[in-house]
């Protein structure tokens, strides 16, 4: 074979080597990226997202109309406090109500979790597969929540956005068996039954409800999931939250200079 | 063999490795193409993203207007609380800041929660739904006066529910990293959080790596108030 035959060789040899590497270099570094910014997601997630942040746009434009009014309402009667004061009486009423600070009635769903005829008293050690752990009832909470509710309260102690639910002393011990300790909410102790009453959409927080839990879940615990419904004459009573809100960090922050009244 | 035969031979061998790889680069590519558009061109996809960074900007600007007009409000209110003797101002403001609705600010406590890294052995990579809710559950049982998750403000009645691949909270759909800001005394906060046996420790101990960073004092919080749907928080007062 003459020089000129192995350097042609060399130098295809080498052109295609180039090519391949390039092609796996390709091969290797297109696959599907990571979904977390939308950047490989697909088109149902972008327009799902698109759907919630149109909505936003809206309630946001609404409720920035509603704040320009109260800012011209409060400076269109300057030097009249009273006014004013009267004014802040009516957002004391509204406020009290978004916080969980005043007892509500309406429509809504009870869901009462109760201990089945089948199943030995809860209360005693148990197996673990058996028992409803805290962040089980923080998941039901949440799930009606997010789907409908206006109000929620657990076992008569209002939810609000500071509630917690934990069961402080469960111990577990041996072959998989649960020491119980006491659940709590808002830190007041709870028993079972567990009564989870929530104003709301109906439908939408019973068919969230049966959707993401089910009544299978708690029967596999050896529980009893019961939902009743609450609509027009007979409604539901939700109490007000029971403790004193206290802050000793959190201030509110006002603006700097702001046109006197 | 000749060498003008092997040379033919090895091209040839060489020449149907690189055709099977572009055969292959070609169908992986369209099958790409497939999951990411279900058979929507890659050019809806491009402007359905454009759109949604576009809307995802403008709600940005309107947030920060709003929250501008809320801390006017406020003042407004201040000055003219200034000599009633009612505690009017102190009862709202308690009020506001339990429902969540009005900006506030104080120190505290920040925790990122971040899928695992791309390509790491993990079980669940995910960072989920639940993961968040019961972090959030957590830093109000040790002591947090207010909470945020990107940004989003902790009310009487946010749910935390997973939508695909991100989280809904106030009707957001948000994604990873979760920056969990918390207004309150932060060595309290951190103490709750870091209990042994707490969330944290079951979140870090398990084998799905997810990325967490924190929790970390902050001497300075700011959050915006809830800008949801006011609809959600409207209810009847009971009858007495």
């Amino acid at each position: 074979m003459g020089n000129k035959t192995v350097n042609r060789f060399k130098f295809s040899l080498f052109g295609v080597s180039i090519l391949l590497g390039a092609m796996l270099t390709i091969q290797m570094t297109s696959g599907k990226g990571k979904d977390s910014d939308f950047g490989g997601a697909d088109i149902i997630q972008v327009k799902n997202a698109l759907a919630y942040e149109s909505k936003h746009q809206q309630q946001l434009m609404d409720q920035i109309y509603k704040m320009e009014r109260k800012i011209q309402e409060y400076q269109a009667s300057p030097g009249d406090r009273e006014k004013v004061l009267e004014k802040m009486k009516e957002e004391l009423e509204k406020a009290r109500i978004e916080a969980g600070l005043t007892s509500l009635e309406g429509n809504g769903i009870r869901i009462e979790i109760r201990e089945s005829s089948i199943f030995p008293d809860s209360r005693g050690p148990h197996s673990k597969e058996f028992h409803i752990f805290d962040h089980e009832l923080v998941y039901l909470v949440n799930i009606l929540q997010a789907n409908g509710a206006k109000a929620v309260a657990f076992n008569n102690q209002r939810i609000v956005s500071s509630s917690g639910i934990r069961e402080i002393g469960i111990t577990p011990g041996e072959n998989n068996v649960i020491y119980p300790g006491v659940m709590q909410v808002n830190f007041n102790a709870v028993n079972y039954p567990y009564v989870i009453d929530a104003i709301g959409n109906i439908d939408k927080m019973k068919g969230a409800l049966l959707t993401y839990l089910g009544k299978e879940f708690f029967i596999s615990k050896g529980k009893e999931l019961v939902i009743t419904e609450y609509r027009d004459q007979k409604k539901l009573i939700l109490p007000a939250f029971s403790g004193i809100p206290g802050y000793r960090y959190a201030t509110e922050e006002k603006a700097e200079g702001a046109v006197k009244p | 063999m000749s060498s003008k035969t092997r040379l033919i031979l090895t091209l040839t061998i060489i020449s149907i490795t690189l055709g099977f790889m572009m055969a292959v680069q070609y169908k992986h590519t369209q099958t790409v193409n497939e999951q990411v558009s279900w058979n929507v061109s890659n050019r809806d996809v491009l402007e359905a993203k454009e759109k949604l960074v576009a809307i995802q900007k403008q709600n940005k600007e309107l947030e920060n207007h709003l929250n501008e007009l809320n801390k006017q409000i406020l003042a407004l209110e201040q000055e003219a609380s200034k000599y009633d003797t009612s505690d009017i101002q102190n009862s709202l403001e308690k009020a506001r800041i339990l429902a969540g609705t009005s900006p506030v600010k104080g120190p505290g406590i920040v925790l990122t929660i971040d899928d695992s890294k791309r390509g790491s052995k993990s079980s669940d990579p995910v960072t989920h739904d639940t993961d968040v809710m019961r972090l959030v559950n957590e830093i109000f049982l040790s002591g947090a006066e207010a909470v945020s998750v990107n940004g989003e403000r902790i009310g009487s009645v946010t749910g935390i529910m997973c939508v695909g691949p991100t989280v809904r909270i106030n009707d957001r759909l948000l994604t990873p990293p979760y920056k969990i800001e918390a207004i309150g005394d932060p060595s309290t906060l951190i103490k709750g959080l870091t209990m042994q046996g707490g969330m944290l420790d079951e979140l870090r101990s398990m084998d799905r790596l997810l990325q967490i960073q924190g929790p970390k004092e902050v001497d300075l919080i700011r959050m915006k108030g809830y800008s949801g749907d006011p609809e959600k928080l409207s209810s009847n007062p009971a009858r007495q």
